[in-house]
């Protein structure tokens, strides 16, 4: 090593001097002063001339590549050899494939909207045909109200709570019936519990277990036409059992009431009739709160104040 | 006599650049022409097994990533010289895992019967004592003055290609001067 630590192969190296003496040779200048790298320079261009590669096959590999990149726009798969490493190498679709963010935003949205706006239709097609589940119907009824729509409510389809329920023919097998002023149903068959508040003019009910109607008028076979307090006019009851009418008029043809406790009653021909005392057919307990008047405005059959009962 | 270098496009390169990146036919017909025979020679004095091969693969990448590139001529030049040098490297990396001895096709052509017997000769002898003046030359100096000498890049665009700031390639292409004028001055090659 020299006194300042410069390795003696390259004591007397001057590149930038070395870089002209080259730049002159290859211009062909200079040939005098190096004459042997001259003659090298010449030796190694003849050994390795500047021909031409098998042009042909390259630019037809070329031409392939160019009309695959103008059809797709970009190759499908990248190579993994680093040759062009500031070019990353994941593989990526045509061009024409790609999309926006906006365009991945807005297909995901529809995606999640689809089915919402599909849920909301079936819902709606099968709410106005009232075909929904009760509790969902009521939902989606009210759900239609606030937006203005009038879809049924599901309440339509069940007998429960008819306000002014008139002119049901032949019900049949309605389970809870809680009309407030049921009239002129006829054929009524197999009602469990009727709570009819002003029952008028019902026609061959059979079967009737608890008739608690407040009114009831010509109700037939109620078993149990209990606290009518103005029963009027049933015609043709059979098997009521227990009936608590407070002021039943014009029964006919009451048959087999067991515990009849009508105040007021005019019992006519009244058969079975619980508060009878006379024309007592089968009645069994009569309970009577006045015994005068039976037979034309009597209440001599337990009906306090009824009228018009000729059959009983 | 040092051989004259592809005449280059100059002030036709941008419209001939915007043709090929159309996908125009002719133009990369001339860009090839203007820079393919240089590094194919470049490749050729680097004892790689099949320069056109490697060739056919650089203009390959150069086609697909063209739509990224930005720049005149010369630095085309040295962007296509970068790509192929690349592929050389790695070349090299997958050979020395697992070598395979392939014969090349200066190897092949010595081999094969030629038309004028004294003419092979004197090439044969050239080509013998270029190849035992680059032996003696470290792979770094060996690079640098075949990209000079025969690729014809300036040193700013070899420090590009091979990684190096300038002063290092200038000193490297110092040093491979040096090393070639004690080798020939030694007597040890005739030429």
């Amino acid at each position: 090593m020299s006194p300042f630590d410069v390795p003696p192969n390259e004591m007397g190296i001057d590149p930038e001097i070395a870089n002209d003496e080259l730049e002159a040779l290859l211009a062909g200048h200079g040939r005098d002063k190096n004459l042997d790298l001259a003659r090298f320079v010449d030796d190694l261009s003849t050994a390795f001339p500047a021909r031409a590669p098998a042009s042909a096959e390259h630019l037809a590999a070329i031409a392939d590549e160019a009309q695959l990149l103008a059809d797709k726009g970009d190759p499908v798969a990248r190579p993994p050899s680093n040759a062009v490493a500031p070019i990353p190498r994941a593989s990526r679709l045509p061009k024409r494939w790609r999309h926006t963010m906006e365009d991945r935003k807005a297909r995901i949205l529809i995606k999640i909207a689809a089915p919402v706006v599909a849920l909301f239709a079936v819902l709606g097609i099968m709410g106005s045909a009232g075909a929904l589940p009760r509790a969902l119907q009521h939902l989606t009824s009210n759900a239609a109200g606030v937006v203005g729509l009038n879809l049924p409510t599901g309440d339509e389809g069940n007998d429960a709570t008819d306000t002014s329920d008139q002119g049901d023919q032949n019900d049949r097998g309605g389970s809870s019936s809680t009309g407030t002023s049921d009239q002129g149903d006829q054929n009524d068959q197999g009602d469990s519990t009727s709570s009819d508040s002003t029952d008028q003019g019902d026609q061959n009910d059979q079967g009737d277990s608890t008739s608690t109607g407040s009114s009831d008028q010509g109700d037939q076979g109620f078993s149990t036409g209990s606290s009518d307090p103005t029963d009027q006019g049933d015609q043709n009851d059979q098997g009521g059992s227990s009936s608590t009418g407070s002021s039943d008029q014009a029964d006919q043809n009451d048959q087999g009431d067991s515990t009849g406790t009508s105040n007021g009653g005019s019992p006519e021909n009244d058969q079975g009739g619980g508060g009878a005392t006379q024309d007592n057919q089968g009645d069994s307990s009569g309970n009577s709160s006045s015994t005068s008047g039976d037979g034309g405005s009597g209440s001599t059959s337990g009906d306090s104040s009824g009228s018009g009962d000729n059959q009983n | 006599m040092h051989e004259p270098l592809p005449e280059p496009l100059r002030e036709q390169f941008p419209r001939v650049l915007a043709a090929a990146c159309a996908g125009g036919e002719w133009a990369w017909r001339e860009l090839y022409d203007a820079v393919a025979p240089q590094l194919t020679r470049y490749l050729r004095a680097r004892g790689v097994p099949e320069p056109d091969d490697v060739v056919g693969e650089t203009f390959v990448k150069v086609v697909r990533y063209v739509e990224g590139f930005e720049g005149d001529e010369a630095a085309f030049r040295t962007w296509v010289f970068t790509i192929g040098r690349n592929l050389v490297v790695d070349d090299l990396r997958k050979r020395s895992r697992r070598p395979v001895h392939v014969a090349t096709d200066e190897q092949l052509v010595k081999g094969a019967p030629h038309g004028n017997a004294e003419d092979e000769a004197m090439r044969d002898l050239t080509t013998a004592h270029v190849e035992d003046v680059l032996a003696h030359l470290s792979v770094d100096q060996r690079d640098v003055l075949l990209l000079r000498i025969l690729g014809g890049l300036t040193i700013g665009e070899i420090s590009l290609v091979v990684g190096k700031n300038e002063g290092a390639v200038k000193m490297l292409q110092a040093r491979g001067l040096a090393a070639i004028r004690k080798r020939i001055s030694a007597g040890t090659v005739t030429l």
